[in-house]
């Protein structure tokens, strides 16, 4: 007998495994089961708890309960913590404050409202002058007005935040074209500043950035206080410590990743907010977020997808808010400094290959407008009538791609963030209905992180992403995100003579006096024009805001930087 | 009880047959948009639509294809790999020599490799070498292995003392020949059972990479990456699009546990039947 053959008898010592190995297959699968239900049930048990609280708070006109997705890693947002993220910019909102704000008008959804562009009104300051060359702004401060901690606030705290933000290195400076920062700012008196400008036309843009995220004002000697040798503007303590900012609220608890507490700053400028108190809580799920608002858990919800947005539009307990000319869009940028949209004709034939009508239907469940163009289109003078516009139509993508010399067509990569599930399903559908224009798509999908990464660099052929002007004006729009010289903040790298001549008629346009002219908007209607035509940029629909809120939510407010301000919200009553 | 045993293999051959024929029966082009976003079952499309329009059965039964190839790829991989790995530690760990301490060694190494967090594991390879069937099956065999080794070893220390193994030496036989002809015949066994369980596991982690969002690019239909899209569209009635993916993969592990016992019973001999 050979070795082999003596397998039974040595096979009797071992257990008889197979109904013992069923089981534990099972039991291992029931465990993956319950490991994949895991990960999705932290939003969920979140919820739970939520919801079992907020019955109690979200019944309180003072105090309301808000699901949100995540919170703000840095309280100090676009400034001292270089955050880009919704996060930031609510906290930004409602933290801190500006010399003056665009007001609110009434919105197309009854009990909303939204921001007029064109006009601002004074916020910290309490007016303002305006040289005859319109190159100097003198701003009166309110006289006595305190800090959230109670520091008088006085012209110097305004030209210390600008040098705090002109030595902060992630701040953007570059937005501030025709203004030199601290250096142009002058201290007349405690309650008076003087803005210096080199150039008239930017003036508009320039109360546009001292009225968002970029130009807000701190409370300096508290700053100082916890100031340090190497970090002489406190950047890192302001990180996650409030009361240095002169917005209506102001952190009052915080756990990570779990919930934070905003309570109403009672010196506020501009009196007390209705609401005294806001608790923002962490879901991650968006369809959870959405169903809590819907039992009434919570008062209101952010982040949430367009497919749940359009189920919640039947609900009699929530409100689905919606504006006349939404401002964040789906942005598919085509990197220029490399194959294939290094070629014009290439891009020009991806904008016919772009199924906008389908992703607006599909993805946005008809809560998208096409866009023509990236200039607001209620902007005062400027009109997008006469510009060139694109619509799916592959047989002339397929002209232009054979034009371009690639009758067989192309293939490229298209990048896109795993934190955005709307763009994840437009990109599939992108790849689907490009294909039969001739392009042979891959879609790469990358965390947030490394896709900001993508952006900044340029490494990427291709990205689909959220974006937004900050500040509405004709200005900021266009010169934000197509500065030449391989600037990271012009994430197509659109570098050639066409950029040139764009380049040359945004000079024109910010070379009239008043920016908002009728001069000016036929000069912007050329710049947009050869935008247009060069397709850097496929602007495939702007997207109307993701927040949901209860029926008897009022004062929702639509921002340029889509956050919620909660000081003008009022629940009941 | 033969046929007993063999029957039990059925629905994983069912479920073989269904991913070699995948693109006869699917209606639609799994990757394309075919229909309107977010339909309820019906007619047209058996298993509803996704969120961008894409046939949930087509999706699903193409699922099959990608992971019972990719648990096939794993459990081959790791078998292989775990029975090689396990001979080599299992026949020279007591040895005096440098290959003795080499062994001991690596029998260490298997110990800690077992202690990482096999999602974790997964994560970056994936994030090192990209989201594709090769490195996502790199990553899985990465993670089942040990168990394959560990299974061999334990059995080649059993069998290396037995007396054949003397008589094999007495004969003249060399050590590899030994090792070879003798030790592996008798120490496979407990590591080819087990590789339905590795089958099992292969395909739940990969839906577990796929789940959060480092599996395979989209729109490739891959079950985890599917159930993880329509979980959230579940919380507002959408049910279709994470309940249809969620029952293959159920299914497809649970028929894998059929095959153990037919490999059990291909492994022992037909005497224990």
């Amino acid at each position: 007998m050979s070795p082999r053959s003596s397998l039974p008898d040595v096979g009797r010592r071992l257990p008889r495994p197979t109904r013992r190995r069923v089981v534990g297959i099972i039991a291992v699968a029931l465990a993956g089961a319950l490991a994949l239900s895991a990960c999705s049930s932290a939003g969920t048990s979140t919820s739970s708890a939520s919801s079992s609280s907020s019955s109690s708070s979200g019944s309180s006109k003072a105090d309301i309960t808000v699901a949100v997705p995540a919170l703000a890693p840095s309280l100090d947002g676009v400034v001292g913590g270089g955050c880009l993220t919704l996060e930031c910019f609510e906290m930004n909102a409602n933290l801190q404050a500006g010399l003056v704000r665009n007001p609110y008008v009434a919105g197309t959804t009854k009990g909303t409202v939204v921001q007029d562009f064109n006009k601002y009104v004074p916020y910290v300051a309490k007016s303002w002058d305006v040289s005859s060359d319109g190159l100097t702004y003198t701003f009166h401060l309110r006289p006595g007005l305190k800090s959230q901690v109670g520091n008088v606030i006085t012209a110097d705290d305004v030209k210390w935040s600008f040098e705090r933000k002109w030595n902060s290195p992630l701040y953007a400076k570059s937005s501030w074209a025709s203004f030199a920062g601290p250096d142009a700012i002058t201290v007349i008196d405690k309650d008076t500043a003087a803005f210096k400008l080199t150039s008239a036309g930017f003036g508009q843009t320039f109360l546009g950035l001292l009225a968002n995220l970029q130009g807000h004002i701190y409370d300096s000697t508290l700053l100082k206080q916890h100031a340090t040798a190497d970090d002489p503007y406190a950047l890192n303590w302001a990180k996650s410590n409030s009361g240095w900012g002169l917005g209506p609220y102001e952190v009052s608890s915080q756990t990570p990743d779990q919930q934070m507490v905003l309570t109403a700053n009672k010196n506020w400028a501009l009196g007390t907010p209705k609401t005294k108190q806001i608790t923002l809580r962490v879901v991650a799920d968006a369809g959870t977020r959405a169903s809590l608002v819907n039992t009434g858990a919570v008062d209101m919800a952010e982040g949430i997808t367009p497919n749940d947005q359009a189920k919640l539009a039947n609900s009699a307990a929530v409100t689905v808010p919606s504006v006349a000319n939404p401002i964040e869009y789906a942005d598919l940028t085509l990197v220029t400094n490399k194959a294939p949209f290094d070629n014009e004709k290439v891009r020009q034939a991806m904008a016919y290959a772009t199924p906008y009508g389908q992703i607006i239907s599909q993805i946005y469940q008809k809560r998208a407008v096409k866009m023509v163009g990236n200039i607001n289109p209620s902007t005062k003078n400027y009109s997008t009538k006469g510009l060139p516009t694109y619509s799916y139509d592959p047989k002339k993508a397929k002209a232009l791609l054979a034009a371009a010399g690639f009758p067989n067509g192309v293939s490229f990569t298209l990048s896109v963030s795993t934190a955005t599930s709307d763009l994840i399903d437009a990109a599939v559908l992108v790849k689907s209905y490009a294909a039969d224009a001739g392009f042979n798509i891959t879609i790469d999908q990358e965390t947030a992180t490394a896709f900001s990464q993508t952006r900044s660099v340029a490494s990427g052929q291709a990205i689909i992403y959220r974006n937004r002007a900050q500040v509405q004006t004709p200005t900021y729009a266009t010169t934000t995100f197509f500065k030449p010289n391989n600037d990271p903040s012009n994430p197509s790298r659109w570098q050639d003579a066409d950029n040139t001549t764009f380049q040359s008629t945004i000079a024109a346009a910010q070379a009239q006096k008043d920016p908002l002219s009728v001069e000016a908007g036929k000069e912007w209607e050329k710049a947009e024009s050869t935008l247009l035509t060069s397709t850097p940029e496929i602007f495939i629909a702007s997207i109307q805001p993701s927040q949901v809120y209860a029926k008897d939510v009022t004062g929702y407010t639509y921002r340029s930087e889509n956050a919620i301000d909660f000081s003008n919200i009022s629940v009941g009553g | 009880m033969k046929k007993t045993i063999y029957a039990a293999a059925i629905p994983f051959a069912v479920l073989l047959l269904i991913a070699i024929f995948a693109p006869l029966i699917e209606p639609y082009n799994p990757e394309k948009v075919v229909g309107l976003s977010t339909q309820a079952p019906s007619a047209a499309h058996l298993f509803g639509t996704d969120s961008t329009g894409m046939d949930v059965f087509s999706r699903v039964v193409a699922g099959f294809r990608i992971d019972l190839v990719m648990g096939l790829i794993v459990t081959l991989l790791s078998t292989v790999i775990g029975l090689v790995i396990g001979l080599i530690i299992g026949m020279g760990e007591s040895s005096p020599s440098v290959a003795g301490a080499a062994g001991r060694g690596a029998n260490r190494l298997i110990d800690l490799a077992d202690a990482i967090p096999p999602l974790i594991v997964g994560i970056v390879v994936v994030g090192l070498f990209g989201a594709n069937i090769v490195s996502l099956s790199i990553a899985l065999a990465f993670i089942l292995t040990p168990t394959q080794v560990r299974l061999t070893r334990a059995e080649v220390l059993r069998v290396r003392s037995d007396a054949y193994l003397e008589a094999a030496r007495m004969a003249g036989l060399r050590p590899w020949q030994i090792t070879l002809r003798h030790v592996l015949p008798n120490a496979c066994r407990p590591a080819i059972e087990n590789s339905s369980l590795v089958f099992g596991v292969s395909v739940v982690v990969a839906a577990a990479l796929g789940f959060l969002g480092v599996g395979l690019v989209p729109p490739t239909p891959e079950w985890g990456a599917m159930i993880s899209k329509g979980v959230s569209d579940a919380m507002l009635g959408t049910w279709w699009t994470a309940l249809f993916p969620a029952v293959a993969l159920c299914v497809a592990v649970a028929c894998a546990s059929g095959v153990s016992g037919v490999l059990t019973r291909v492994t022992r001999g037909h005497s224990l039947a």
